[in-house]
């Protein structure tokens, strides 16, 4: 189900760049579609019924269900680069602005 | 041989660009440290090369940790990218200040593109490639294009990650071999589970190698560049990308015929359209960036035809003969202010030596033969014949039609002077500056000087150079010596 | 048999004959020049002392070289080119934007020229094609239009890499790359003799300049520095009738075709894709014909005139018997004299007087007496009139398409004779006779060592117009190990399908009737000469001599007649203008700085992936 709605984000956030033309909103809208891939992977990791994949005094053995923990780290991973490319969109766009006093792509010309 | 230069190949540059934060001032020679360090590394692993290494970060074994994979393809791509790395970095040297951090990242993250072994690892170092990119295509004060390029770049490399996902979720692993062997073990119908993943890879990968049409960034970026942005991207990233794209194809890609299919459909009109758009251009460097549209268009074609040898040469020829091209488009464009054509005639009749660099290079682009680009352009068409492909090396026939044109009339134009009708006359010839010239004459001499003895010398002493392993060359070759 | 005197040596003598002539034109203009003089001069020598090894086999590295009797005719004919024009380059150093290069590209053509002519392997035949492609396409530009070198590169790489694909399909399908065996397999294989036949004709048609790839001939003839153009039309262009000679005789794909029923046309005389070349070569015949009358500029003329005989030479050996094919080779031998000769006097006209405008020259036969002679041979022989060579090839072709019932190709033929009349008299008229242009009074004939070369063009013209058997014996040899009768020869006698011709007796009685002519003109009272500028009009001066000269609009009704006629020009224009448009539209639709638009032909490109792989 998680599955489902995280892959409507990502089509939001890809119907946010076909709609937008204002540079923050199609910053917003690559955001939302991270979120959305992230969710997914997050989502990769879970099985029914699985256990913390901790081994602790009650879940000795490894033969137990657990769940998959690579897609958290990998997710990791993930989001702090989209905070980095985050980041530096906004530079530009900051840059963009003080350029063109605009937001907007379209008014800024050029081919 | 000693394994560890090959994780030291990523993290030299990286240590050299951590420290460059910390001292800003010695910046550019942490670089050029690192540059020459993985120029050493690199021969040092080429010249030790015995058979394929596997290398375990922090001792895990694979499937388990990241692993760096050194066989003959990562040699020639490690070996390729540092070379050109270095000699654009030097050619282009008055660009680096302030930019070094950016530059030691990208050449530890390219080295890591090549290297990885890994699905995530190769999105991560995909990632921080492109993420340098950015930062080093805001050089051309057109920030309007870098975010063209940001946007594109974070959407393609997210359906990277989606498509890397997808096959985790369906194989449990992320090590490329490790997928490979159980692919080949599971039994239900794979080619058409995988149809998702892989179009998402390739659609992900497609935007950093500047397939049609994922590669709207490419013209705005490319077309004001300078002389280390510019090459760096047709050349370097290019090289790195294409590679790290073959290697999926050649492990990952169980295609099944409509899938192939499509995949072809896309290279070959990349192939195509971009010759036709660069046979439309006016301006050095749009001819050249459309042209380095269209090549890697052919490299992504012939690696899916399953031609690794061809797609290298071609590769190869692509990326050498474009570090000189475009080096020399940016730094006429630069110091005239003009790339138009024909505001540049006669460029070339005061700098002789660049001019036959620049001629050098452009014949070894369209395959002409005594170059290196006819090697190449022999084997692709061979390897092609004897996989009993014909449409294909039509369509790469008609298409260098086209490319040659474009091609001679850049040559033509740039060595002489007057109107159409009239003579050419030395005379003519407007006053053109070229800056900075020792560095570059020296550098574009002797890599015009490598591709045409690349050209004459298989004629001489192989036999069957028009069936030229290129992989097994360079263990037999070179590792030999 | 050692290395010194082998083929492999003149190739790699000339090689390196070019580099030096690159460095000594760097310190002396001349000396360079020199260089490309000695240079073809001594590899036409040793190719002239290789005659008794003919049929050796060499090889340089992984490349082999074959010493064919055929290809020992086109190496010699292509260096006896060279070697005439290359006395003109001494004079063009100054004229030349890159005269070190022009020394290096000079000679790099002539190696490429040798070894594309003895090459043993299909390769290194395109290797060496190759290389005459890109050091001409050097040199065209620095004459007149940069725009030049880029159509004849376009049609040159479209022809060489027509033969690239044929010849590693046949690679794919024998596995070798020698031309013997190849071309000997291709015959057993209709398919096979097909793809040669189409891939290597094509190469041949578009080198020839035949119809419809004739557009570079005028561009690049006609635009590139003089003393190449000669090169060009004399030489180059006979590359074509290499081409087309090993894709219908060598291989043999006539016979092939008409072991075949699906190639025998019910009427024609020949399988249909021989008859495809011999309608092609009529067809230039014609156009080019028409396009000459019609050119004002005189090197673009003779580059029409080559398109023209480009037909004769396909015709001849399309038509595949050996008085057709003995005669398109003995065409190609004449042609390319003649039209070097025409061509090198061009460049006199042009060394003195600084202009191919017709309309701005005339009279120069009082100053250039013996430049006049020496065009006037050349288009005599190019109008295939005795006692010249040219007479003896069309004489052989017109045989050969009568003794084959061909009436409508010998329509073309016979027209592009007259037409050749219209045309070649032009600038004869127009450049040389007449009266002089008062600009023109202290021009001087041409500097002695131009002479040479054009004079011994000439002798020879005569000579194998008047006795053409010294070089027929030797095309009789070749069509006989290509597998054709000999032909025959008696003595001084050719023998035709229906009729026999003695050229000395023809050149004999046309001597006593020039002699007689030279008498009457000599008894005959001197006529006055009349000034150019002596004149006016309506009691106005007239102060351009180009309005009052009595070749301009030479033709003007009769060009009316084909003003809106097609034309290949406007074809190829109109296709290169689409491609730019196309181009163009590539560009707009999917390099433009709106991601959205980006994002949506990728949001449309996976769909497509994710349709089309999952069908």
């Amino acid at each position: 189900m998680i599955q489902y709605f995280s892959i409507v984000l990502m089509l939001v956030g890809i119907y946010g760049l076909l709609s937008q033309r204002n540079v923050i909103k199609l910053i917003a809208a690559l955001n939302i579609f991270e979120i959305g891939l992230n969710l997914f992977i997050v989502s990769i990791g879970f099985v029914k019924d699985g256990l913390v994949p901790i081994l602790t005094s009650n879940n000795e053995s490894s033969a137990m269900l657990y769940v998959d923990p690579l897609p958290h780290a990998l997710v990791l991973t993930s989001i702090v680069i989209g905070v980095g490319v985050t980041a530096l969109a906004l530079a530009l766009a900051k840059k963009m602005h003080d350029k063109y006093g605009t937001y907007d792509m379209d008014e800024m010309g050029g081919k | 041989m000693n394994t560890s230069f090959i994780i030291l190949l990523i993290a030299v540059p990286l240590g050299a660009a951590f420290l460059s934060v910390l001292v800003k001032k010695l910046g550019k020679y942490f670089l050029g440290a690192a540059i020459g360090f993985n120029l050493a590394a690199s021969g040092i692993l080429a010249y030790d090369y015995v058979s394929p290494v596997i290398y375990e970060i922090g001792g895990f074994k694979p499937p388990y940790g990241i692993s760096l994979v050194l066989d003959e393809y990562s040699l020639l791509g490690i070996l390729l990218l540092n070379v050109v790395f270095a000699l654009i970095a030097i050619m282009a040297c008055k660009y680096i200040k302030k930019y070094e951090v950016v530059l030691s990242v990208a050449l530890a993250a390219l080295n890591g593109v090549i290297l990885t072994g890994d699905l995530f690892n190769l999105f991560v170092f995909m990632e921080i490639s492109a993420i340098a990119a950015y930062i080093l295509t805001t050089m051309n004060k057109n920030i309007k294009y870098t975010f063209n390029y940001l946007v594109l770049g974070t959407l393609g490399s997210g359906l990277l990650l989606f498509g890397i996902a997808v096959i985790y979720n369906m194989f449990g692993s992320l090590n490329i071999m490790d997928i490979q062997n159980r692919m080949a073990i599971i039994s239900y119908p794979v080619a058409g589970a995988l149809v998702l993943p892989l179009a998402l890879i390739f659609t992900g990968l497609s935007v950093e190698a500047k397939l049609l049409p994922f590669s709207g960034w490419a013209r705005g970026v490319l077309k004001d560049s300078n002389s280390l942005v510019g090459t760096l991207i047709v050349s370097a990233f290019s090289a790195a990308v294409l590679l790290a794209f073959g290697r999926l194809i050649d492990s990952l890609f169980v295609m099944s015929d409509s899938l192939l299919i499509v995949f072809t459909v896309v290279t070959v009109g990349t192939l195509i359209l971009a010759e036709i758009a660069a046979f439309s251009k006016k301006n050095l460097r749009e001819i050249l960036l459309f042209s380095s549209i269209a090549q890697s268009g052919l490299v992504v074609a012939l690696f899916l035809q399953g031609l690794k040898s061809a797609a290298l040469l071609v590769l190869i020829n692509n990326v050498i003969s474009k570090m000189i091209l475009f080096t020399l488009a940016a730094k006429i464009g630069e110091d005239n202010g003009t790339d138009k054509l024909e505001d540049l005639k006669g460029v070339f009749l005061k700098n002789k030596v660049l001019g036959f660099g620049f001629t050098a290079a452009a014949m070894s682009l369209i395959g002409l033969p005594l170059f290196f680009g006819f090697i190449a352009k022999a084997n692709v068409l061979v390897s092609l014949f004897e996989a009993n492909n014909i449409w294909l090396p039509m369509v790469i026939l008609i298409v260098s039609v086209i490319e040659g044109a474009y091609v001679v009339r850049m040559l033509t134009t740039l060595w002489n002077t007057g109107e159409e009708g009239e003579l050419a006359k030395a005379e003519d010839a407007k006053q053109y500056k070229l800056t900075n010239k020792v560095r570059l004459t020296i550098i574009i001499t002797i890599a015009a000087i490598a591709i045409v003895a690349a050209g004459i010398l298989p004629l001489l002493q192989m036999n069957d150079w028009f069936n030229f392993d290129i992989l097994s060359f360079l263990t037999d070759g070179l590792g030999g010596v | 048999m050692d290395f010194i005197l082998s083929v492999p040596a003149i190739v790699v003598g000339l090689f390196a004959a070019a580099v030096l002539a690159y460095l000594l034109t760097k310190a002396n203009k001349i000396l360079g020049a020199l260089i490309t003089v000695l240079g073809s001069g001594a590899a036409l020598a040793a190719m002239l002392m290789l005659k008794g090894d003919i049929n050796s086999v060499q090889s340089l590295g992984a490349l082999g070289f074959k010493l064919t009797d055929y290809g020992w005719f086109f190496s010699v004919l292509m260096l006896l080119i060279f070697f005439s024009v290359s006395f003109f380059n001494l004079y063009w150093m100054k004229k030349i934007i890159h005269p070190a290069a022009y020394n290096f590209l000079y000679l790099v053509a002539l190696a490429g020229t040798v070894g594309a002519f003895t090459a043993k392997d299909f390769i290194g035949l395109f290797i060496f094609w190759e290389t005459i492609v890109w050091a001409s396409m050097f040199i065209i530009p620095f004459g007149k239009s940069r725009n030049a070198s880029v159509v004849y590169y376009a049609f040159s790489a479209f022809g060489s890499l027509s033969m690239l694909f044929g010849i590693l399909y046949l690679y794919s399908k024998t596995g070798s790359f020698d031309i013997q065996y190849v071309l000997e397999q291709a015959s057993m294989n209709t398919t096979y003799a097909l793809v040669a036949f189409i891939t290597i004709g094509i190469a041949g048609l578009v080198k020839i300049g035949v119809f419809p790839f004739h557009l570079w001939l005028p561009k690049a003839h006609g635009n590139a520095p003089d003393t190449f153009s000669p090169i060009l039309s004399g030489g180059l262009v006979k590359a074509g009738g290499f081409a087309a000679f090993l894709a219908v005789i060598v291989m043999p794909s006539y016979k092939v075709f008409a072991s075949n029923a699906l190639f025998l046309g019910r009427e024609l005389a020949m399988p249909v894709p021989n008859y495809i070349l011999v309608f092609l070569g009529a067809v230039s015949i014609v156009v080019g014909t028409l396009m000459a009358i019609k050119s004002e500029d005189f090197k673009k003329l003779i580059a029409y005139s080559s398109v023209a005989n480009g037909g004769y030479i396909i015709i001849g050996i399309a038509i595949a018997d050996s008085l057709s094919v003995g005669g398109a080779f003995m065409h190609m031998f004449a042609h390319a004299l003649a039209s070097a000769a025409a061509f090198l006097s061009a460049a006199a006209v042009v060394h003195r007087t600084g202009t191919t405008k017709m309309s701005e020259l005339g009279g120069l036969i009082h100053r250039m007496p013996l430049t006049y002679l020496v065009y006037l041979i050349a288009i005599i022989s190019m109008a295939g009139i005795p006692p010249m060579s040219g007479f003896i090839s069309k004489w052989m072709l017109f045989q050969s398409m009568i003794g084959k019932g061909m009436v409508f190709t010998a329509a073309a033929a016979f027209f592009g004779s007259i037409g050749s009349f219209l045309y070649v008299f032009r600038p004869l008229s127009a450049v040389f006779l007449g009266q002089l242009s008062p600009k023109h009074e202290s021009v001087k004939e041409a500097p002695f060592l131009m002479q040479v070369p054009m004079i011994g063009l000439s002798l020879l013209t005569l000579l194998f117009g008047v006795f053409p058997n010294i070089v027929l014996r030797f095309i009789s040899d070749i069509l006989k190990t290509a597998g054709l009768d000999g032909l025959t020869l008696n003595g001084l006698v050719i023998s035709g399908t229906n009729g026999q011709l003695n050229p000395s007796l023809v050149s004999l009685i046309f001597g006593i009737g020039f002699f007689i002519a030279l008498i009457i003109f000599i008894i005959h009272p001197k006529s006055r000469k009349v000034d150019l500028m002596d004149t006016y009009t309506a009691s106005e001066f007239i102060y351009t001599p180009e309005l009052l000269h009595y070749s301009y609009a030479f033709y003007a009704p009769f060009e009316r007649l084909y003003e809106n006629a097609p034309s290949t020009e406007k074809w190829y224009a109109a296709l290169i203008k689409k491609i730019e448009e196309a181009g163009q539209l590539v560009s707009y639709t999917f390099f433009n700085n709106k991601p959205r638009i980006i994002v949506f032909w990728m949001v449309c490109a996976v769909i497509a992936l994710l349709w089309g792989g999952s069908l």
